[in-house]
């Protein structure tokens, strides 16, 4: 039971990290706070949902970024809803917030694997050289992640919305776990490893030069 | 002042931990670092096809990857910035 505790304690911690974890702004699920806030959440889970969708709907062989007017669709609600809430326009709830996270989440994973693939570094990173494009041109029309893809993503994005809304206030352990983990997974991913990671190929790159 | 926050917390806290609270200082750097070399990229890209690079750098600047797509959607094509293509031999 400790041992829980004392992870439960280092998955806040990490949390604090990124977030401000302000109660009334985070789910309590499996009898406890989550480790980021609402939106934070829907966020790590999309960009979670965005690696999965890489994987089975990509197209290999297609140059072209991914459909840029369905990622603006996507991201644009979180622009909105963030900036409407910090001008005092309104005051978001947790599920806007869930939405809009999941959607932004799901999209920026397609263009973030794009740019990267994108950048000198290409084929020097793990995982996005597996998921990347073999090339990628900016000016190409044929979208390595087309609207269908995008779509499916947004369907699901409704779907994991609509499943953790049904789960939130629950007291079964195993829901906390499995979010808590794809958090704490995506933090650690896009926080502390690609980050150093893009840092050390890039001086690695630098020097080989010289 | 959120690195005083997060310094003494990892450490005291968590004492093995203290390295990931040092390695989040790396963050911000690598980040800023990739967002001023998007903002170049779009600066010399909108100047190349004849577009105001002074305004977009600003928009990305702003509006963060936001601006990015929104550039990438509205951005003239390279042949249609340079007068088109030339007419073929008649």
């Amino acid at each position: 039971m400790a041992l829980v505790e004392e992870i439960i304690s280092v998955f806040n911690f990490i949390g604090s990290l990124v977030c401000h974890q302000r109660p009334d702004r985070t789910l309590w699920i499996g009898g406890h706070y989550l480790p980021v806030c609402a939106r934070d959440t829907g966020a790590f889970v999309g960009l979670l949902l965005g690696y999965i969708m890489l994987l089975f709907l990509r197209r290999k062989q297609a140059k072209g970024p991914p459909n840029l007017y369905l990622s603006l669709v996507m991201m644009l609600p979180l622009w909105v809803d963030s900036f409407g809430q910090l001008f005092g326009f309104w005051t978001s709830t947790n599920y806007l917030r869930l939405i809009t996270g999941l959607l932004f989440g799901a999209a920026v994973t397609p263009m973030l694997v794009y740019a990267l693939s994108l950048s000198p570094l290409k084929g020097r990173i793990p995982l996005i050289k597996n998921i990347g494009p073999e090339t990628a041109v900016l000016d190409d029309k044929d979208s390595w992640f087309d609207a269908k893809a995008l779509c499916t993503s947004i369907a699901l994005s409704v779907i994991l919305f609509i499943a953790i809304i049904a789960i939130a206030g629950s007291e079964f352990p195993l829901f906390y776990w499995t979010l808590s983990i794809t958090i704490i997974t995506g933090i650690i991913w896009h926080f502390f490893v690609l980050p150093p990671l893009l840092l050390i190929v890039t001086l690695r790159k630098l020097f080989r030069k010289k | 002042m959120l690195l005083e926050q997060i310094i003494p917390l990892a450490i005291g806290q968590y004492e093995w931990f203290w390295g990931l609270g040092l390695l989040f200082c790396l963050v911000p750097l690598v980040w800023f670092i990739v967002a001023i070399l998007l903002c170049i990229w779009v600066y010399r890209d909108a100047e190349r096809r004849g577009m105001n690079g002074v305004l977009w750098l600003i928009i990305v600047l702003i509006a963060g990857i936001i601006g990015l797509i929104i550039y990438l959607i509205v951005r003239k094509d390279k042949t249609s910035a340079q007068g088109g293509p030339p007419p073929p031999p008649s």
